[in-house]
């Protein structure tokens, strides 16, 4: 009798990729592996994370959504006016939290409901959506930056429990809960089965327009809770504050294993990929590379990180020609 | 069908109709301007909305077209010099002679295209911020660049390090976030601050980073900054108050905050503010409103010809606007302070365009 150990996630290359950098910096950089630097690694993956679960159920079922950047800075700037602030006299946490959250809720349900039903392609529709949330977040910028002044708020980013922040928590459970619904539920079950043959699960009788909706409602709330935290980390309410958080996102789910193409992949390998990418940016700075070719040195290492890392999976790769 | 007034007698009926008529022409001389715009239009160039310097020219320039019965024309780069290639290239390919257009091109890059665009349709143009050190508004478009204005890096640079070396008492590393690489406010800001550095030559550089001018990437590069070096960071220079807030949001996580003095550059509300708490040391303080509302005069001036451009000097079309660092010791001036859009009407900036200038742009000042 062979004792078989199937690790959770079936290509293990980006993994090793990950681990494999951990090491490299733990050995040319003093401090990588220090617990503080170790925590500022974990802090500084926690949004990105949050973002890229919600990402994932998008990409499994072969779609994109760009409108990531523009819901966070939605959001984040709806809380930063709504709890105790510098420019008015709104103090509502629970209010803050309802406009915001229902923000990325109806965005996010536009976006599934014009892709779904009107047969519009994400990349197009969620394009849309990215740029009429910036927007709107520029319009309720009110000609000055609002400090945000409710410490209890501000908490779930200053406090520490056991060394990490309320924000780190909030994304662990997020996970699990994602996974839960990759493993466990008909919608992420389906997911794969849309990315992999979405005519297939029609002709089997599968409600597909309505787990296409509910991915995209999904990664819209997911984006607005990332600008509810991004204002507590960065203690304001900002109306730019998603930006740049979509390549790390999607390039995150794609370094890690999840395919553009759909059908393969999940919430294990996208999180792997965010990891990648902020474990070499973290260790670069440890070990001192000089900032001008900083972006040259992340380039050639995610190249090298992806190609030693799925290289067994270079066929099947189908994410561009 | 024929109009006739009731029956009334003639005199009666020839009163009515001339009532009638005043009135007319009265309501419609109402909706004319009171004196009609000189220029066919004024477009006013900002990197965006969501700025409080933005907004502030944008209240500037706003306040010159006013007064001069003009609409103003706001355009938005969203930082991509590329836009502004594009938008304006449409406004000037499209006949704009004697408009007058005002912007910072973003990138050092796309100057002197937006330039020799505007100067093909015989347009007045204004650039801030960005120019390529080479070329001047009196030796590459004379008749239709303007002037050059922007407000001195190297001084901000050099009194928040002054700053910074007080706070920390002479003593210590600081870390150093730059804007974009290759940004004439990041070279200028960085070569005022290594002027500070000579003079308090125990202050040294522990690290220096590029955080893109944001303030969520300079809280990650801090965060991982604050991991490497530990207490051995006894100050932050940050070339921005955005990069700055940033700085400072990853040193409340680590209760750092009021404890390592932190520097930005801009004069942002919020900044003005943690000044007057403590949690932030000093920022040099740009008045966007004068930006925008000289700007605007100026090429406005030369437009409709109350300013003749073959006369300015080279310190008049190529030069820095007034600044001012806010400390503890002075941030009451400007806490509260309220905009005032009479001080920025045409006729008052008339007098003397170059009341907002602190002098010429220096082209070796960085190096």
């Amino acid at each position: 009798m062979s004792l078989k150990i199937t690790l959770p996630i079936r290509n293990t290359g980006p993994l090793i990729a990950l681990l494999a950098l951990v090491v490299f910096f733990s050995l040319t950089g003093s401090n990588f592996a220090s617990i503080a630097n170790l925590v500022a690694i974990i802090e500084s993956s926690a949004v990105p994370c949050i973002a890229v679960v919600g990402l994932t159920f998008v990409i499994v079922q072969g779609s994109i959504d760009l409108s990531i950047e523009g819901l966070v800075s939605l959001a984040c700037i709806i809380t930063g006016l709504f709890v105790a602030n510098s420019v008015n006299t709104h103090d509502s946490e629970g209010l803050a939290l309802l406009l915001a959250l229902g923000s990325g809720l109806v965005l996010g349900l536009f976006n599934g409901i014009v892709y779904a039903k009107a047969k519009v392609p994400s990349l197009i529709v969620t394009l849309g959506t990215w740029f009429a949330a910036r927007g709107l977040a520029t319009m309720l910028f009110p000609s000055m930056q609002p400090q945000i002044h409710d410490v209890a708020f501000l908490s779930i980013a200053l406090n520490k429990h056991f060394g990490l922040s309320g924000i780190v928590y909030c994304a662990a459970l997020i996970v699990l809960a994602g996974l839960v619904v990759e493993r466990r539920t008909t919608i992420g079950r389906v997911s794969y089965g849309i990315g992999g043959d979405e005519n297939l699960c029609r002709l089997g009788g599968l409600h597909v327009d309505r787990m296409k909706i509910a991915v995209f409602v999904f990664s819209g709330v997911l984006s607005a809770v990332c600008g509810v935290l991004l204002s507590a980390q960065l203690g304001v309410g900002s109306s730019q504050a998603g930006e740049g958080l979509l390549f790390p996102s999607i390039s995150g789910a794609v370094i890690g294993g999840t395919l553009l193409s759909g059908g393969r992949g999940g919430i294990l390998q996208s999180l792997t990929g965010v990891l990648i990418l902020n474990v070499i940016q973290n260790g670069l700075l440890q070990i001192g590379v000089d900032p001008l070719i900083t972006q040259v040195v992340e380039g050639a290492t995610i190249i090298f990180a992806v190609i030693g890392g799925s290289w067994n999976l270079r066929e099947k790769m189908r994410v561009a020609k | 069908m024929k109009f006739s007034l009731p029956r009334f007698n003639r005199r009666r009926q020839v009163a009515i109709k001339r009532v009638l008529s005043v009135a007319l022409v009265t309501i419609s001389v109402a909706h004319l301007p009171a004196v009609a715009a000189k220029v066919p239009g004024i477009y006013y160039g900002i990197a965006t909305e969501s700025s409080e310097y933005c907004n502030a020219q944008v209240q500037g320039a706003k306040a010159v077209a006013d007064s001069v019965n003009t609409k103003l024309n706001v355009l938005v780069s969203e930082f991509q010099g590329q836009k502004f290639l594009q938008d304006y290239g449409a406004i000037f390919s499209a006949g704009c002679k004697d408009c007058v257009a005002m912007m910072d091109p973003v990138s050092n890059a796309f100057t002197k295209a937006i330039v020799d665009r505007a100067s093909r349709a015989d347009a007045k143009v204004i650039t801030f911020w960005n120019r390529p050190e080479n070329i001047h508004p009196w030796d590459t478009a004379p008749q239709s660049w303007v002037a050059h204005i922007s407000f001195d890096g190297v001084d901000s640079g050099y009194q928040n390090g002054m700053a910074l070396c007080k706070a920390i008492d002479g003593t210590g590393g600081v870390l150093v976030l730059q804007g974009v690489a290759d940004n004439p406010p990041t070279k200028q800001r960085f070569a005022g601050f290594q002027r500070a550095m000579k003079e308090c030559p125990r202050m040294t550089i522990l690290d220096n980073q590029y955080a893109d001018w944001g303030q969520t990437k300079a809280q990650t590069i801090v965060r991982g900054q604050l991991a490497k070096y530990g207490e051995k960071v006894k100050g932050v220079f940050s070339e921005n108050d955005l990069m700055a807030l940033g700085a400072l949001a990853a040193l409340r996580e680590k209760g750092l905050a009021g404890k390592v003095p932190v520097t930005g550059s801009d004069g942002q509300s919020d900044v003005l503010r943690l000044i007057k708490s403590g949690e932030i040391v000093s920022t040099m303080k740009v008045d966007g409103a004068a930006l925008g509302a000289v700007s605007t005069a100026l090429a406005y001036g030369v437009a409709t010809g109350d300013i003749d451009l073959t006369k300015l000097t080279h310190a008049q079309r190529s030069f820095y606007l007034k600044q001012t660092l806010v400390t503890k010791a002075n941030v009451d001036q400007f806490l509260d302070k309220k905009f005032d859009p009479s001080q920025f009407t045409y006729q008052k900036l008339k007098g003397d365009m170059w009341t907002y200038s602190s002098g010429p742009i220096t082209d070796s000042a960085t190096k």
